[in-house]
């Protein structure tokens, strides 16, 4: 693809970003051109789309006075300056889960909770050898990671069965995280499923070097994963994925 | 804010039941909508955007955390959660966007351009809903929408769109 090429490619693709109609391979290939080519999506477009709802809507617009009446009568008492110029806020309202003090505690609480046995995982197996079993099972599908420009040293794979909803992630090279300023987070792509990616949860790579196992954990049920994407995040992880970071992304071949 | 209420209330509502139901979660949203643009009414910045716009961007913003809070999935969706604190838009950015502005520009996209707009923003109808009703293929439907999008822009900064190909 050329750069033209790939320029139209971006555009059409942040146009499904504002309308909200990107597939989940379309979002992970957004995030790559984003990670790897330096796009920025485009305001102006969540603006269009914004100024479109406002404006085609307004043609049907409901009036329900009733509604208005509900409304005034249950937003009024949270706004006892209704009379008068609402309040500025500071520059910058810091969402409370950004909080320096709550990220620690909550990358505290995920340490502790990554070394207690989760569902699919057998106490006293070491998660190399649970691994090795579950590569043994016929469903089992394993894809190779592919690290993006900033991770290019990184090595490892996935492998993961439908019928269990259990897998492994295994790296080399995935540079150490300190998790009270970031931790890796998976995103399972499941089309099929709807086009917004499942949380496979978050991850730690420690200092040392070496070969990572790394058990996934699916937020909800995965049937026909694509995709399989690495991002880093805030200690905790997030809901919803800025794509700032890209690590790797594993796919169906 | 009653008369914002009285003004808006009806393009919230149409714009939040797009994303939320059952009624009783859309009228939570819808006050959730509200709730912050009393927080930040000093960030509307008019030369951008009319208040319907400014208005529907919160409301969208919104509705699409509900969905998300609510399937408690990820959405890998790029809306900042402060876009509306981001310094004014580069010299290539789009004029003020209002109803006026965006009339103009939509009666100069193509007309099966324009039914498509229509279809999903006046009638709310989702993309398959969209294919079924028009028999279009939905892979046509998607890309026709995203393009027109992309025209619309072109044609909002008053340069002639390139020619499309379906």
């Amino acid at each position: 693809m050329n750069d033209p090429e790939r320029i139209a490619r971006f555009e059409e693709l942040d146009a499904a970003r504002a309308l909200g109609d990107l597939s989940a391979e379309e979002q992970a290939e957004w995030a790559r051109l984003v990670e790897e080519h330096g796009f920025e999506p485009d305001e102006g477009l969540d603006y269009l789309v914004a100024g479109l709802e406002a404006t085609l809507s307004e043609q049907t617009a409901d009036p329900r006075p009733e509604l208005t009446r509900r409304l005034t009568a249950s937003i009024t008492p949270f706004m006892p300056l209704a009379a008068e110029e609402p309040r500025a806020l500071p520059a910058r309202v810091v969402p409370f889960w950004r909080h320096p003090a709550l990220g620690w505690m909550a990358a505290a609480g995920l340490a502790v909770l990554l070394w207690l046995p989760r569902e699919g995982e057998t106490p006293g197996v070491s998660l190399a050898e649970q691994r090795q079993a579950l590569l043994q099972s016929a469903a089992a599908v394993q894809w190779e990671f592919a690290g993006t420009a900033d991770f290019s040293d990184l090595e490892g794979d996935v492998v993961w069965t439908d019928d269990n909803q259990n897998g492994f992630m295994r790296f080399r090279g995935l540079p150490a995280n300190d998790p009270t300023q970031a931790q890796y987070q998976l995103w399972i792509v499941d089309p099929e499923r709807d086009e917004r990616p499942v949380d496979g949860g978050v991850f730690d790579i420690p200092v040392g070097g070496g070969e990572v196992v790394v058990p996934i954990r699916a937020a909800l049920r995965v049937d026909q994963p694509v995709a399989f994407v690495i991002t880093v995040e805030q200690p905790g992880g997030v809901v919803v994925s800025r794509q700032e970071t890209v690590a790797a992304i594993a796919q169906r071949g | 804010m009653n008369q914002c209420i009285d003004q808006f209330g009806g393009l919230v509502w149409n714009i939040t039941r797009r994303y939320v139901r059952p009624d009783s979660d859309a009228e939570d949203v819808v006050q959730e909508t509200f709730a912050e643009l009393w927080k930040k009414a000093d960030r509307f910045d008019p030369a951008r955007a009319s208040a319907s716009t400014f208005i529907g961007l919160v409301a969208r913003r919104r509705s699409i955390d509900w969905l998300r809070r609510k399937s408690r999935r990820p959405a890998l969706e790029a809306l900042p959660e402060d876009f509306d604190q981001k310094v004014a838009a580069p010299t290539d950015s789009l004029p003020r966007i209002d109803s006026e502005s965006l009339q103009s520009a939509l009666q100069e996209l193509p007309s099966e351009i324009r039914e498509l707009f229509q279809l999903h923003f006046a009638g709310g109808l989702t993309h398959p809903e969209i294919a079924d009703r028009t028999g279009l293929p939905l892979g046509t439907v998607k890309t026709r929408l995203r393009r027109g999008l992309i025209t619309l822009r072109t044609l909002m900064r008053g340069a002639q769109p390139t020619p499309e190909s379906s």
